[in-house]
């Protein structure tokens, strides 16, 4: 395919997003026959694929998303971690892997210290801007560990989607530290490993499961490793608030969702720290007390957070959202600035206006607009409120709403 | 690289950033307590000049009778905090529901727009519901 042929993009320098996406993207739906032409390497991440039931066939699709959401901007004090660390460990825990795959590819000879292939350049394929290596890592934007360059050709070499979820789990920020700490689900994780490490040196077996050592231990190991993968994926189910579906897609989308807008809220209360922060030593500032730090308003105003650098918190645009389900009820909340507005879909009625009316005049929400009525066999309502004092939450309002609206269904007679 | 880890470090992210928002929002509401005062001092500014406008706002009612039990009724009044919520309940203790509302502020007045049924079966009428209405408006 043409991505040999294109221009190398070897080295942390250059920058080739668009080739590399259309490449990467051709090669993602490519055939198999120009898969084996290449490398058996190119067999590694289609384990997954093949798995189990018929319903976890578009998850890997998933769960690259889910790692993808998990990369970007992680959290605060995980930006603090020494990178160098996390990948010298996720190296040494991921050595034989990508030892292979490092000796089949030649041009890595810029990587200085492991044998660390560099994050593949089909990231661009999603949301990351093609020299974005530090929004993977927003604390090592000084300290850009070459290693980990998105501009590498070693995307082209992975077949499927999986293969970005194997390369993003490099980046994910807690690959080095949390799992493989957690000595229980090291097991799990070291034998899925070891299996993908089988593959590649058989040079791709078709036979992707049972058939790898044809042992009799191998179905004990599957029952044993499907029934952990159930027990996960409920774990992960009880955690996220909008778990409607119970089916694993559902789940796995739910949590991705579910993630983001944890990250938002993170976001938000670090602005909303920030702006309370600065406007009260900007007070005592004024009063001019003996005590009073004047350097602390100074940190505080240009107080930008490791990654973010165009944003200064005490000065951003507050603005959150999150979404809750319950059976018959749909809560949208938004947050901006100063200004919340509610989506509220719900099967019956039930005179809900009256009850957000008041659940909002609770929160002190000053009703501005308000829209909506029956479509087929539903109730659609848009609230526009401002805030009057006192600091709301979107998750309090989505909270609440819910309790309001889901309360009086147990009132109301079942058809009204 | 497996499914199995993926949810395994799904878990693990989620359970961080909760702890996250929790850490904060105690932050944030640690800091809210010691704040409050001022926020007082700071309403008390602003509630008094709404008393002293000068431009009051006329209340208006229109109501046009649709058929049987449904009217469609269109109110300005006077925006004050908590008054669609009053307006609301008195609607609902008189036994009627809005349908297709619309709702909208602008510059101190309170426009709502709205079909008004009768949830009690009755036929209702519009001169009367007229009358109902500014009472309404005159006590919230």
């Amino acid at each position: 395919m043409k991505m040999y042929e294109e221009t190398p993009c070897f080295g942390p320098d250059s920058n080739h997003p668009s080739p590399m996406v259309d490449s990467a993207i051709d090669f993602a739906h490519g055939s198999s026959s120009e898969e084996k032409q290449r490398e058996p390497v190119l067999r590694l991440p289609v384990e997954t694929q093949q798995e189990d039931e018929d319903e976890d066939e578009h998850l890997p699709n998933i769960g690259t998303h889910l790692l993808q959401e998990m990369t970007n901007n992680p959290c605060d004090h995980l930006s603090s971690l020494n990178w160098g660390s996390i990948t010298a460990a996720a190296a040494y825990k991921m050595p034989r892997v990508f030892d292979t795959i490092d000796n089949e590819v030649q041009g890595f000879g810029a990587l200085p210290n492991t044998s660390f292939p560099p994050t593949p350049a089909i990231f661009n394929h999603f949301t990351l801007q093609p020299q974005s290596a530090p929004l993977l890592f927003p604390s090592t934007r000084t300290v850009h560990d070459p290693t980990f360059d998105l501009n590498s050709p070693l995307g082209l070499h992975c077949a499927p989607p999986l293969a970005l979820v194997r390369e993003l789990f490099q980046s994910l920020p807690l690959s080095g530290e949390v799992l493989f700490g957690d000595g229980g689900e090291h097991d799990i994780a070291g034998e899925g490993r070891e299996e993908g490490l089988v593959q590649v040196q058989n040079g791709g077996a078709s036979e992707l499961r049972g058939g790898r050592n044809g042992t009799k231990q191998q179905p004990a190991n599957e029952r044993e490793r499907r029934s952990h993968m159930k027990e996960r994926f409920n774990d992960l189910r009880m955690m996220i608030p909008n778990s409607t579906k119970t089916d694993r897609a559902s789940v796995v989308g739910d949590s991705i969702e579910y993630i983001k807008e944890l990250k938002r809220t993170v976001d938000e209360l670090k602005l909303l720290l920030d702006r309370r922060r600065c406007g009260r030593e900007r007070k005592d500032g004024k009063r001019q007390r003996m005590d009073q730090d004047q350097g602390d308003v100074n940190s505080c105003i240009t107080n930008k957070l490791p990654g973010d650098p165009n944003m200064s918190y005490s000065t951003g645009l507050r603005s959150s959202m999150l979404r809750r389900k319950s059976k018959a009820t749909e809560v949208d909340v938004r947050i901006v600035d100063d200004e919340v507005t509610v989506k509220l879909v719900l099967r019956r009625k039930i005179n809900c206006l009256l009850h957000v009316s008041r659940v909002l005049d609770e929160l002190q929400l000053d009703l501005q607009h308000v829209a909506g009525g029956q479509i087929g066999d539903h109730y659609s309502f848009l609230f526009n409120s401002k805030i009057c004092e006192g600091s709301v939450f979107a998750s309090t309002i989505a909270g609440k709403l819910i309790d309001a609206v889901d309360g009086h269904y147990a009132v109301a007679p079942p058809d009204q | 690289m497996n499914k199995a880890t993926i949810i395994e470090d799904a878990i693990t992210y989620i359970t961080e950033l909760q702890k996250n928002v929790k850490v904060l929002s105690n932050q944030l509401m640690e800091m809210e307590v010691s704040s409050i005062e001022d926020a007082k001092a700071l309403s008390k500014e602003t509630d008094a000049p709404e008393e002293t406008e000068e431009n009051r706002i006329e209340p208006d009612v229109k109501v046009i009778y649709v058929n049987g039990n449904k009217l469609w009724m269109k109110m300005i009044f006077e925006n004050r905090r908590g008054r669609l919520t009053k307006l609301m309940e008195a609607l609902s203790a008189h036994g009627f529901e809005l349908n297709d509302v619309s709702v909208t502020t602008s510059m101190g007045a309170t426009l709502i727009s709205s079909c008004v049924e009768g949830t009690l079966g009755e036929v209702l009428e519009a001169s009367s519901m007229s009358e109902l209405l500014q009472e309404i408006i005159k006590h919230i």
